[in-house]
């Protein structure tokens, strides 16, 4: 095997981490690949240095390639799943740990959480951006109840510069944020629907938080800062993390499915239970049908893409 | 859409029933895929090793095909692609539909000029 293929698929394997035996075997397919093309070429003609650096070309850029191999094999690295479960440890931790209260560690989060997200994209979607991207949707979520909760502060008479930007931002809120959240999907769907399911994910339990929050009085009222709802969320987003690092794993697709349809069941079976014991069948199984219609719903857009 | 993209969507969504085609003939290794598809559509269908590799994983993952490594007549070895039955049942229902929507086309195209 020449330098240029060996060095080509040194690069493909840096990128592609499916396991030992498989990237062996993917590696030793592509170089029996390459040496036929090379010699097919060479039949045609071709000079054998050209004859190889076309052969090289043909498979395309080493990340490219790599990622496609991952998709076709479902299966995500241990890395990269660690890292993607890693997004909803995270969250625990924001939640848990109570640290949107404090200003300064609420936006060091949230920088975190965007630039791991940008990172994401610059390398082009690996599987584990997913979870921070839906981390980085819950955002604007967040702002958007901020923004609101300064409205209605300079509705009561508290006309400040702080209060006008709020006013900017809810004007700005619905149309922009929905924007945002529907091309998330729609990009997401592109590649597969359950990738956005997963980008949906996050969103349920940041709306819980935000809900709670306001009922306690808001995020300034210096309240209690429900640490039921904290706990619980801490749980649940901790249960989440266990189950994204599962779902990546996944060596098939029907488990993936199952892992997200039944992990999303049983943690808001399990929640409404600790929570609300009294709140009734009936609505559970409301909660139910809205949480799988909400994680499903990228399907649905794929169906109709 | 410009008539290049319509052709790669084309070719997109019908990658799998080509190969399950080729791999019905006979058993092959992914460069006899592409030479054999290229030779069989008259250079019509030039598939790409990335477009290619990917699609055969996912068939052998789902268990439309099957892989094993064998000793060519002429020496080296090469991971061999086949058909399972599942594969050749799949092949008959794609077929099937094909038919089905080529006609309707046919129809509907013939109609329209």
């Amino acid at each position: 095997m020449s330098s240029d293929v060996a060095g080509y698929l040194d690069r493909l394997r840096i990128h592609l981490r499916l396991g030992g035996s498989q990237d062996a075997d993917i590696m030793r397919e592509l170089a029996a690949h390459v040496e036929d093309r090379v010699e097919e070429l060479v039949q045609r003609g071709v000079p054998a240095a050209r004859a190889q650096r076309m052969a090289i070309d043909g498979l395309g850029r080493p990340r490219t390639l790599a990622h496609l191999l991952q998709q076709a094999h479902l299966i995500t690295p241990w890395r990269d799943a660690l890292f993607g479960a890693g997004a909803f440890a995270f969250l625990a931790a924001v939640v848990g740990g109570q640290l949107w209260r404090a200003p300064v560690l609420a936006v060091a989060s949230a920088a975190v959480v965007v630039a791991i997200t940008l990172y994401g994209l610059w390398l082009g979607r690996p599987a584990w951006f997913y979870p921070w991207a839906g981390v980085a949707l819950s955002l604007p979520l967040v702002a958007g109840y901020i923004a609101f909760a300064l409205l209605h502060r300079a509705a009561g008479g508290d006309v400040t510069p702080i209060a006008l930007a709020g006013i900017a931002g809810a004007v700005l809120y619905f149309p922009v944020g929905l924007v945002v959240v529907a091309a998330a999907i729609l990009v997401a769907v592109r590649r597969d629907w359950l990738d956005a399911s997963v980008l949906l994910s996050p969103l349920p339990g940041v709306l819980v938080l935000i809900i709670a929050a306001h009922r306690a009085g808001g995020l300034a009222s210096g309240a209690d800062p429900v640490p039921t709802t904290s706990l619980l969320l801490f749980a649940t987003y901790a249960c989440m993390s266990m189950g994204a690092l599962l779902f990546l794993r996944a060596p098939m697709r029907h488990h993936k499915v199952t892992l997200l349809v039944g992990g999303a069941l049983l943690l808001l079976g399990g929640a409404t239970l600790i929570a609300w014991p009294d709140g009734g069948v009936v609505t559970l199984a409301g909660r139910a049908v809205l949480l799988l219609a909400f994680l499903l719903s990228p399907a649905l857009v794929a169906r109709h893409a | 859409m410009t008539l290049g993209s319509y052709l790669t969507q084309l070719l997109k969504g019908n990658t799998d029933v080509l190969i399950l085609s080729l791999l019905q003939r006979e058993p092959m290794y992914g460069h006899q895929i592409l030479q054999q598809l290229e030779h069989a559509s008259a250079g019509f269908f030039q598939v790409s090793e990335g477009t290619l590799y990917p699609a055969l994983y996912r068939l052998v993952r789902e268990g439309f095909i099957r892989s094993r490594w064998l000793k060519l007549p002429a020496g080296p070895e090469r991971k061999v692609y086949s058909l399972t039955k599942k594969g050749q049942d799949r092949l008959d229902e794609c077929r099937s539909t094909w038919d089905g929507f080529a006609a309707a086309m046919n129809r509907v195209t013939a109609a329209a000029g």
